[in-house]
């Protein structure tokens, strides 16, 4: 049993009369301690996934076990304990708290959590360690996709989900976001998933995971993966 | 502190209009959930505090026959009666600049029940000095220190023609005044507890019988055998609030005490003391008058002594006077014939000494010759001697001429002798010759010497011869002295006697005057006598007539005396029954106004709080709603974050309790203090309680913090945990607009062709949105309603101005007096005044209590009009159904209040009881439409079969058209006789003073619901924009201008809004309804009433806020910004 098994999962919509299927029986592993891409384009299933994944989302039907916990099963307390505990999320659209500066933000992270790391270092180590009583408001889009990185880093969570992360972020940074990421995976033993469909960035990963159309169509281990220095895109 | 905790109250603090908004609605709702409530407690708090300060009585009795010391002890003994206490009162006129007025005087007692309160000065402590009320302060001008006079009514006695007999006054069943002295000093200024209602705050109609002003004095200042009323404080009454059920059941235990256990002994000692006091009297008058009688008696038998010893005095003196005459006649007679006598003696006497008096004068004549011979000879003898004298001068001179020259030669020679020198030589010579010359002088000088003396002795011898005739002359002249002597002697003794003579005349003459004035002394004193004579016949024929007189007078007397015992003996059966009446405190003035008043405003404070309450909660549901929404991304993100359910609902718990707590507390300030204060304005015109006292409520103020706190919490709460049942990912992604569909007027397709497009879009939007819609015309509609509601009060109050004195009463001034006499006086005026007065009728008119099926009581006027006379210029008496009503004189014709508040119907019998405590029962003939105040109407006839003569004591007169009638009730006032005069025109000037407390009320109400729909509207477009801001920012973007954008939204705002107003209007006459019969008051009738215009009023108001919202939307719109709005989440 791996790690994560994400197995046969659908997710279903219904809208009035028609129905969508955002996934329709995906399945893959993922090991701990890997660093996991996920490749796909817009519409493939790929942001759905995460969401289940980080316990904010529930399948229509099918299992998904991390850590030996069967997350589908979950009552919505356990769910949420789950989310608090295990998982860091980092969104593709940052979702800061605009009313709290972004040492707070981060800061949440240390109140939800008890064993969280200290929100000054986590985001000195974003490299914001200047910005740290800033509103999000006053924040590029750079530095404020990197208080959300410092606000799931925070938490120390088993599982670091993220969904385009570089989205939004020029060459340099986003090289420094993608090489934090790996750093956090190697050398914390953080288990991470990022969503991305630059596919260059594919080999820095130790698993690829393809999706298309809702269903994931390839499962990749790469042997040697890529130091983020070393990618070019 | 937690970072969490930062976001809570930054949000707070960020959006403020929010935060404002529900402060808002929670404090509007807070206030009139409490504030009209608060303000009646405060009022019957306050009144209760006074009450129970002045120690207000909580049971009053009265008696028809007056109550004794012995009734206080009685009543006193009551278990549940704690203090008992007796007063006199009486009303009296006091004195005006221009006139009296009637007032109430009273006694009180320090310290005891019924305590007057003293707003200025002190209370009187002895005789002579009195506290009068503030309104007879202002109404005379007068200050402390000033006196009042006072004018007691005393009964005229009955049935008294003639006159009375001296002596006997006192026995006369006459009034003795009550009030010994008549002129008090004014020392203080207070309020009467027992009547608080502001006489001149006029809700004059609610008050038939009050009296305006009342003086308080000790009981020294009273002489009265008996007491008005007894006042009683029942035990533990006190200490209960005198408007709770708790109180009212004390009472009703006492006085059914009182009833069961004191009344009926008390009444029958009463009755039997009155009586034996009567019987008591009458024997006494009986005994007095026995008597005086028997005294009379005897003065009339010594009067008639007296004329007996009289008459005998007076004939004795005729017989006197008769003697007296005659002595006195012949008296006269004697002295007359005396100095007649006398008389010609005198005559006789005079005439001899004439005769002797003519021989003296002989005598005197011859010695008088005698005399000139004598005196002859004397002078020859005088030449004689006078030749002899000249020749002795002759000779002396000579002598001493020829002696001196002889001297002198002599001395010469002498001296030449002398000279001689004798030493010279012719010496010898010489001395011889001188001496011989010398002696030759000397010879010569002795011859000369010689011859002289021969000269000398011739001249001796003729004087001796001389002396000789001398001496035979004075012989001569002697005797003829001597006997001229004797003539004179003769002479003086004739003259004696002549002077005898004289005496003697004189004498005579004053006897004769003496006897002609004894004469005329005589006379008068004989008509001096005649006269007292007749005098005195005369005195005695007076004092037999007075005699006779007094005589008669007794026999008289004495019948009338013995007449009028008969008659008191009679009258003693007409000694009235000695009935009780037990009072509590709805009898008097005041208290039962302030439990109506209070009730009536209490009545309003219910009905518009609970509408408040619903457009509230909607209002708040929305406007949390929409910021539930609003943070659904962030509530997704705190749920991603790990953040359990309650954590999350933390938020918005916190944020809606700081509003709803917010708005709670300030709601308990406006309601318990500034809404009491401005309704407390109010109650200070219409009643006199010294002071008013802000008191909390903690159920109220509490519950209704409590109650918003719950309704706005609670829906947050909802809110919330709707929203995060949801999972993140659901919550992050933005909600999908609503999906448009058709509307059922597209299907009408003439008119859906011929919509422009952008009307369509609206057509479409108004439909989609189906809560918005919903909410908006149910709080719309809501507070239409509330000030429809409010509007309609107002008017139903202003309508009975016309209805009741345009429709219901027709005259125009009611004059009333005490009756008799002062009637008479007032008709006389009004005789005078004819000219300026179309018709009048006299009426009587009297206060009366009604007694209704449960026991209250009603005091109402009782107007007794002559039979057969045309009512209709007066009054227009119509009965429920509509048909006018014609008095009969089979029963009462009632005001439709008193059969509603009493229970009765028409056919029904009803007791009425007169201020005499006379009662009387009569069937309801039927009941008529009115307004203002009570009555009962009814004919002469049936007046007098149920009490007795009818006596009109007022009148009532429609004055001509351009008759000034303020100027006629003001010289009818000035009259002393007329107690009162209502102008109706005067009514109709101050009525809106009247409903003060209600239109205050109302306007308060009409405020708040206004601030509620200003709050409404604002809240609703306030969301409606920010729930579609990407709608706006999108056709912004498009390129419309801004107005454009605007009436794009307001379009649908302003329809919605007139829709709210047309359902609200319907709503608000249902609740004007509602009202109306919550606010029933004894005395006024609302029937409900709106005018058009009101419609408009509140469907304006509603509009125009409607504008003034879209002004302040349309600034929230231009603040929009498409490019953060358009941001898009995927």
């Amino acid at each position: 049993m791996s790690y994560i098994e994400f197995d046969n999962i659908i997710k279903k919509y219904v809208s009035g009369e028609s129905e969508i299927l955002a996934l329709n029986r995906a399945s893959f592993s993922v090991e701990k301690g890997e660093l996991a891409v996920i490749l796909g384009s817009s519409g493939a299933g790929k942001t759905t996934a995460l969401n289940i994944l980080g316990g904010m989302d529930t399948a229509t039907s099918g299992r998904l076990v991390v850590d030996r916990k069967d997350i589908t099963a979950l009552s919505r307390r356990k769910l949420t304990e789950y989310r608090r505990k295990d998982i860091g999320f980092v969104f593709q659209f940052y979702n800061l708290v605009p009313n709290l500066t972004a040492l707070e933000n981060v800061e949440l992270a240390s109140q939800v959590c008890t064993r969280a790391a200290d929100p000054k270092k986590t985001l000195q180590k974003v490299g914001l360690g200047e910005r740290m009583n800033n509103f999000p408001s006053q924040l590029s889009g750079g530095e404020q996709q990197r208080v959300s990185i410092a606000r799931a880093l925070a938490k120390r969570p088993k599982l670091l989900l993220c969904d385009e992360p570089t989205g939004a972020l020029d060459y340099v940074t986003g090289k420094q976001i993608l090489q934090l990421l790996q750093d956090m995976c190697r050398y914390e033993g953080i288990t991470v998933m990022i969503i991305t469909h630059n596919t260059a960035i594919a080999p820095m990963a130790d698993r690829v995971i393809r999706f298309r159309s809702g269903q994931v169509i390839s499962e990749e281990l790469n042997e040697r993966p890529t130091p983020v220095e070393e990618i070019e895109w | 502190m937690r970072p969490y905790g930062k976001d809570i109250l930054r949000t707070i603090r960020g959006e403020k209009k929010r935060l404002l908004a529900l402060i808002t609605i929670a404090a509007l709702g807070v206030t009139m959930m409490t504030g009209l409530k608060a303000s009646c407690d405060d009022l019957r708090a306050s009144a209760d505090a006074f009450f129970d300060a002045q120690s207000l009585h909580d049971i009053s009795v009265v008696s028809t026959l007056g109550l004794k010391d012995a009734d206080i002890e009685a009543l006193a003994a009551l278990d549940n009666i704690e203090c008992a206490e007796g007063e006199f009162s009486e009303k009296v006129q006091l004195d005006l600049k221009d006139g009296f007025t009637e007032a109430l005087f009273r006694t009180f007692t320090p310290d005891g029940i019924d305590r007057p309160y003293v707003i200025e000065g002190r209370l009187p402590e002895k005789l002579g000095e009195t506290a009068v009320t503030n309104s007879y302060m202002t109404v005379s001008g007068k200050r402390i220190g000033d006196t009042v006079s006072i004018r007691e009514k005393l009964e005229e006695t009955e049935e008294d023609g003639g006159e009375e007999i001296e002596g006997f006054e006192d026995l006369k069943e006459e009034e003795k005044p009550n009030f010994p002295i008549t002129e008090f000093t004014i020392t203080g200024i207070v309020t009467d507890v027992t009547a608080v209602v502001n006489p001149d705050g006029s809700t004059g109609f609610r008050n038939a019988g009050a009296e305006d002003y009342t003086a308080f004095v000790t009981w020294d200042s009273v002489e009265s055998d008996y007491y008005t009323a007894v006042n009683l404080t029942v035990k533990g009454a006190k200490a209960t609030d005198c408007f709770s059920r708790e109180y009212t059941a004390l009472i009703d235990a006492a006085k059914q005490d009182i009833e069961t256990l004191v009344k009926e002994n008390r009444q029958r000692a009463g009755y039997k003391a009155i009586r034996d006091e009567a019987e008591r009297k009458i024997n006494d008058a009986e005994k007095k008058a026995d008597e005086k009688f028997a005294d009379a008696r005897q003065e009339l038998d010594d009067a008639e002594k007296e004329l007996r010893d009289g008459k005998i005095e007076l004939d004795y003196g005729e017989v006197k006077l008769a003697l007296g005459i005659a002595e006195a006649k012949a008296e006269i007679a004697e002295g007359r014939a005396l100095i007649e006598e006398k008389n010609a003696e005198l005559e006789d006497g005079i005439r001899q000494l004439d005769e002797a008096s003519a021989e003296l004068e002989a005598q005197e004549a011859a010695l008088n010759e005698n005399e000139a011979a004598l005196k002859q000879s004397a002078e020859q003898l005088a030449q004689g001697r006078a030749q002899l004298d000249e020749a002795k001068q002759l000779l002396q001179s000579q002598e001493n001429e020829t002696l001196n020259q002889l001297d002198i030669a002599i001395a010469h020679l002498e001296g030449a002798i002398a000279m001689l020198d004798p030493a010279s030589e012719g010496y010898a010579q010489q001395l011889a010759e001188l001496q011989g010359a010398l002696s030759g002088l000397q010879s010569q000088k002795s011859e000369a010497q010689q011859l002289f003396a021969g000269e000398w002795e011739k001249i001796s011898s003729q004087e001796q011869e001389l002396n000789a005739n001398e001496m035979l002359i004075n012989e001569g002249l002697a005797s003829i002295e001597e006997g001229r002597a004797q003539i004179a002697e003769g002479r003086t003794q004739l003259e004696e006697k002549y002077a005898e003579a004289e005496a003697g005349r004189i004498e005579l003459n004053e006897a004769q005057s003496m006897l002609i004035a004894g004469e005329k002394t005589a006379e008068e004193k004989l008509l001096q006598g005649l006269k007292e004579l007749e005098d005195g016949k005369k005195e005695y024929a007076d004092g037999e007539k007075e005699y006779a007189d007094g005589v008669k007078e007794y026999e008289e007397k004495r019948i009338e005396a013995a007449e009028k015992l008969r008659e008191a003996r009679e009258e003693l059966s007409d000694i009235p029954e000695c009935v009780w009446y037990v009072r509590d405190r709805n009898a008097l003035n005041g208290c039962a106004d302030i439990k109506s008043d209070a009730d009536c405003i209490e009545s309003i404070g219910t009905i518009f709080p609970i509408m408040f309450l619903l457009v509230a909660v909607l209002i708040s549901l929305t406007t949390i709603n929409r910021m539930v929404d609003e943070n659904r991304g962030q509530i997704g993100t705190y749920q991603a974050l790990g953040f359990r359910d309650r954590e999350i609902r933390r938020k918005f718990a916190v944020y809606s309790s700081v509003a709803s707590l917010t708005g709670g507390i300030l709601g308990n300030v406006c309601g318990f203090v500034v809404l009491p204060e401005i309704i407390i304005v109010i109650f200070r015109q219409m009643y006199l309680l010294p002071e008013y006292a802000l008191g909390y409520d903690l159920t109220s103020g509490l519950g209704g913090i409590l109650l918003f706190y719950a309704a706005i919490v609670g829906t947050t709460v909802v809110t919330v945990s709707l929203t995060v049942k949801k999972m993140p990912a659901v919550l992050m992604r933005p909600k999908a607009p609503k999906a448009g569909s058709r509307i059922l007027l597209e299907y009408i397709t003439p008119i859906w062709r011929s919509m422009s497009f952008l009307n369509k879009v609206t057509a479409r939007n108004l439909f989609r949105y189906k809560k918005r819609f919903l909410m908006t015309v149910f709080g719309i509609a809501g507070c239409t309603g509330l000030l429809l509601c409010g509007f309609s009060i107002r008017d139903t109050v202003a309508d009975l101005l016309p209805r009741q004195y345009e429709q219901i009463i027709s005259y125009d001034i009611l004059a009333a007096t005490a009756g008799d006499g002062d009637f008479d006086a007032l008709t006389e005026y009004l005789a005078q005044r004819g000219s300026e007065i179309r018709q009048s009728i006299a009426v009587a008119v009297s206060d009366t209590d009604v007694h209704g099926v449960n026991g209250e009581t009603l005091t109402v006027q009782l107007y007794v009009l002559p039979d057969g006379a045309d009512i209709s210029p007066y009054f227009t008496l119509r009965n429920m159904s509509g048909e006018s009503v014609t008095l009969s004189d089979e029963g009462f014709v009632i005001t439709e209040n008193i059969g509603t508040f009493l229970g009765f119907a028409e056919g029904d019998q009803m007791s009425i009881q007169d201020m005499e405590l006379r009662e009387a029962v009569s069937p309801i003939v039927s009941i008529t439409e009115n307004y203002l105040g009570n009555s009962i109407f009814i004919t002469q006839s049936e007046y007098e079969r149920l009490f007795d003569e009818f006596s009109p004591n007022a009148v009532l007169l429609c004055l001509e058209d351009g008759a000034d009638d303020y100027a006629m009730r003001d010289d009818l006032n000035r009259l002393d006789e007329v107690q009162s005069v209502t102008s109706v025109r005067e009514l109709k000037d101050s009525f809106h003073q009247s409903f003060l407390l209600m239109n205050m009320v109302v306007y308060v109400v009409i405020v708040l619901a206004g601030a509620l729909a200003f709050a409404v509207l604002f809240t609703l477009s306030a969301t409606n924009i920010s729930e579609r801001d990407r709608e706006i920012a999108t056709v912004k973007v498009l390129g419309f201008f801004d107005g454009e954008v605007h009436t794009y939204i307001n379009k649908e705002t302003l329809i919605l809004t007139l829709l709210g107003i047309a359902a609200g209007l319907p709503l608000g006459v249902y609740l004007g309804r509602l009202l109306g019969k919550a606010l029933q008051m004894p005395a006024i009738v609302f029937r409900t009433v709106i005018h058009p215009v009101s419609y408009v009023f509140s469907g304006g108001i509603t509009f125009i806020f409607a504008l003034i919202v879209n002004i302040m939307t349309n600034r929230m719109i231009d603040k929009i910004d498409p490019i953060e709005a358009l941001k898009c989440v995927e």
